[in-house]
């Protein structure tokens, strides 16, 4: 097995685990070799001609090989200087006789978004490496086509591996249990998102879609923590956290969870949610398939192809929010103010501000907004910001050369900026702990709020 | 019985009598004889206590005997050792110039990215046989005990088996504490064992805690001491002041060298110390003052405390803080270092121990209890005592099972 492997925040680590037992299970000795260090037996840079050697070495002495394919095993660097460098070794090593591939994310766009000469190169160098090894798998016939398309594969190269195929259930708990354990009521409606929180992923949009449902007893957990600690995805996360808050039947469990846990949630759920923006395939509908649960996705990648008998999909925002009010067995917020506005008894004022808010609801939704105050909420400073930690960004990728200035210049200031960063994040958030307290203190003696003066009652404190 | 003088042999020699309840697997380090350490003492005291009450006990650990080397010393394989099936397996080194270059940086407080910090744990000693394992049968044991929090083996057991894993993190204030990687471990984990107040004061602090104990560690008292015996066997004078525990930065030995020898400039009589340990000895204190015993047995260890004048904690990095429980069971007064919250706490609520703040407070401290030994001898009783009311193993083992049986 050639894969990235756990300890990993990495969903492919997570996939090869799985197989790995599965064939463990089997009784098959399998031996790994990761790019990183890792739990894995072997560990060498897949980007060198050292590392290759080993895998060649592996290989030969294995019966079979396989390696969960994404870009950055073998390709830590940006543009095709690195990769046409790796390409002998690399050929040589897919060449070895019993290499299966298994591509988890395919870079056809990385073709398609090439132009001129470049592109034709790209094409030749992915249809050469997708074409030797003994078998190539991708999950969806979605990925297949795109490959085939963008890189010229001959389609009968390309074969389909059924996600899920190595996946056994990683929980004995039943929902009632599962729900007691995770603090949910059992007469819940329980929607959940749960993965990595990236853009990609798209959980904004089943939060949003919340908040366009009507009263009832259902809610959504959002449950997953970040993949790195990269500025846009920090930022992101922040983002998702405050719309949130702002949203009512939302909560977010930010963390990383076992396998174990993993699958908890998904059995205490009564539908999965995947309301992605981008994907290749996804182990997490794969993992609801298997654990018996529904699930609504959107109309992304292969996520159409993977879908099963108990999987709906949308194709946008409004339909998702239709979808899950509909399988939540409550109203359409917009819905329900269109019956009223409908109502004789109401005024033609108030039936014009229902359709306003009906109207500003599905264009907040999509416009990305959050959702305005509830009516009883005061805010504490009039037009503060909000407290949010800094970071150092990193040294994001934009060609071999600026990608290498780049990653100097980083390394040669961290030293001095990373602990100052860390000092001004202690004090930011030793402000917004004060501002917490300081709201949860105005929230219990409301009579004081405008009165900076008044005396604290310190009995009141926990 | 110490693990010193342990009985290890073959699968085949196994008791038949195995524990009902459980089963139990205790995920340490290290484990065996020769093994030093605070926490692995602990979790070994443990394996053994709870397989004395009926629990099924299997200790999962690596093969490695000293934390420096971390060579394979122990058979890898099952074996039993005193009644507990032991399953040792290799490990692997990692690297160990990246892992001291972000250590650094973590040190220094930067903000390391998450893959940088899982860089940083996995290029510390891993044991890739004893993961696949835990991931084939981790689902087998009612519960995994795993613990101090910054190994690679306690973050694999957490990971792998969070819902079944009681963490006895056994945590300091300190830079790696605030890791995003840690924090999920500890706030994802079925449960946390912690040794002292002020760990538990620290874990509330950096952590969201759902299910936490306040357990403490056992101290079993030595079935003697025979100091006069140990004197002779060393070669050693009447009075001297004793360190016992790794020789390294972290520990605070440098410290203590610079604060003995000052010590030793300013009392009339200079004090020899006696150190009992690995690691490096250098700094050393002044020639003529130090009597460096490198391992010694269990018995011996014991006698050491008793024959001592004083016992010297300097280190501020403490969750428990073995030792100086050692110190006061055999009768030996404590000076410590103010700066571990854990060691402030123990000596205050016992009153057994003297703290300073710098030198100028230690000379003084170990020369009041060398010119007084009245007070030396209220001091050391009073520590006894509290450790006797507070810390032995069959009160603590009963806090443990309570936690078992809710949690699990």
């Amino acid at each position: 097995m050639v894969s990235m492997y756990p300890p990993a925040r990495d969903g492919i680590a997570r996939y090869a685990a799985q197989v790995v037992n599965s064939l463990r299970k089997q009784g098959d000795s399998v031996v790994i070799l990761s790019p990183e260090p890792s739990a894995a037996e072997h560990h060498a840079r897949l980007s060198t001609y050292r590392g290759m050697a080993l895998a060649l070495k592996l290989a030969r002495a294995a019966d079979r090989t396989i390696v969960e394919f994404v870009p950055g095993l073998f390709f830590t660097r940006e543009g095709m200087a690195s990769k046409l460098r790796l390409w002998p070794a690399l050929m040589t090593f897919l060449g070895a006789g019993n290499v299966e591939l298994v591509v988890h994310e395919a870079p056809y766009r990385e073709v398609a978004s090439a132009r001129g000469p470049r592109r034709a190169l790209a094409r030749v160098f992915w249809r050469s490496v997708f074409s030797r090894p003994e078998r190539t798998f991708v999950h969806t016939g979605f990925e297949r086509d795109q490959m085939v398309a963008a890189m010229g594969l001959d389609p009968g190269r390309v074969n389909l591996l059924d996600h899920g195929r190595f996946f056994h259930p990683r929980t004995a708990a039943d929902q009632k249990q599962a729900r007691a354990d995770l603090g949910i009521a059992a007469d819940e409606f329980v929607f959940i998102c749960i993965g990595f929180l990236q853009s990609h992923k798209g959980f904004d949009r089943a939060v949003r879609a919340m908040g366009r449902l009507g009263p009832g007893r259902v809610r959504l957990d959002v449950v997953g923590a970040t993949r790195t600690n990269e500025p846009t995805i920090e930022a992101y996360a922040a983002d998702l956290r405050d719309l949130v808050a702002a949203t009512p039947r939302t909560y977010l469990h930010r963390g990383f969870v076992s396998d174990e846990i993993f699958d908890r949630w998904i059995i205490a759920s009564d539908v999965v949610v995947l309301p992605y923006r981008d994907i290749w395939s996804s182990g997490v509908l794969e993992r609801a398939k298997l654990l018996g649960r529904p699930a609504i996705v959107t109309a992304v990648g292969g996520l159409p192809d993977q879908a099963g008998s108990d999987t709906q999909i949308a194709r946008d925002d409004d339909e998702l929010a239709a979808i899950m009010a509909r399988t939540g067995g409550v109203d359409l917020v917009q819905d329900i103010l269109t019956e009223l506005a409908d109502d004789p008894e109401t005024t033609p004022r108030d039936r014009a501000q229902m359709k306003v808010q009906g109207r500003a609801g599905a264009a907040r939704a999509k416009a990305g907004g959050l959702p305005p105050p509830p009516a009883s909420a005061r805010p504490l400073m009039h037009g503060s910001p909000e407290i949010r930690p800094i970071f150092l960004p990193t040294p994001d990728s934009g060609g071999w050369l600026r990608s290498r200035a780049k990653r100097l210049v980083y390394r040669t200031v961290r030293w001095l900026l990373g602990p100052l960063v860390a000092q001004l994040n202690d004090r930011l958030a030793r402000l917004a702990e004060s501002q917490s307290e300081l709201e949860r203190r105005l929230a219990a003696h409301p009579e004081t709020a405008d009165d900076p003066t008044a005396p604290i009652d310190h009995s009141q404190q926990p | 019985m110490a693990l010193t003088d342990s009985l290890e042999g073959p699968m085949a020699d196994h008791r038949a009598d195995r524990g009902t309840r459980g089963p139990i697997g205790i995920v340490p380090t290290r484990f065996g004889p020769g093994v030093m350490g605070g926490a692995e003492a602990v979790l070994t005291e443990l394996a053994m206590g709870l397989a004395s009450r009926g629990w099924e006990v299997d200790v999962l650990t690596t093969a490695a005997r000293d934390h420096y080397a971390w060579t394979n010393e122990f058979p890898i394989g099952e074996t039993v050792v005193n009644g507990l099936r032991v399953i040792r397996f290799p490990t692997v080194l990692g690297d160990t110039r990246l892992r001291d270059r972000l250590g650094n940086l973590i040190l220094a407080g930067a903000d390391l990215r998450i893959e940088d910090q899982y860089r940083w744990v996995n290029s510390s000693v891993r044991s890739p046989g004893l993961y696949a394992h835990l991931a084939e049968n981790a689902g087998r044991y009612r519960a995994l005990i795993a613990g101090p929090y910054m190994f690679w083996t306690t973050l694999a057991c957490c990971e792998l088996a969070p819902e079944r894993t009681i963490l006895m993190p056994c945590l300091h204030d300190e830079a790696s504490a605030r890791l995003e990687i840690f924090r999920d471990m500890v706030e994802g984990c079925r449960g946390l064992w912690m040794l002292s107040g002020p760990e538990l004061d620290l874990a509330c602090r950096l952590f969201r805690l759902s299910r936490v104990a306040l357990t403490g560690s056992g101290i079993e008292p030595p079935e003697g001491y025979d100091p006069e015996a140990f004197r002779r066997r060393y070669g050693l004078p009447d009075r001297f002041a004793l360190y016992a525990g790794r020789r390294e930065w972290g520990k605070a030995w440098p410290e203590l060298v610079g604060d003995f020898d000052y010590a030793n400039s300013v009392l009339e009589d200079p004090l020899p110390l006696v150190t009992i340990g690995g690691g490096d000895t250098h700094p050393t204190p002044r020639a003529g003052t130090h009597f460096d015993l490198g391992f010694v047995s269990d018995q011996d260890r014991s006698d050491a405390m008793a024959a001592a004048s004083v016992y010297l904690q300097p280190s501020a990095l403490e969750s428990f803080s073995r030792t100086i429980m050692e110190a006061w069971l055999a009768g030996t007064p404590v000076v410590a270092s103010s700066r571990s919250p854990v060691v402030r706490w123990h000596c205050e609520a016992s009153g057994g121990g003297l703290l300073y703040q710098d030198r100028f407070e230690f000379a003084e401290s170990v020369r009041l209890l060398l010119d007084e030994p009245d007070l030396a001898s209220t001091l050391a009783s009073a520590g006894r005592q509290y450790v006797l009311d507070n810390y032995r193993w069959p009160a603590v083992l009963d806090r443990m099972e309570q936690t078992l049986e809710a949690w699990t």
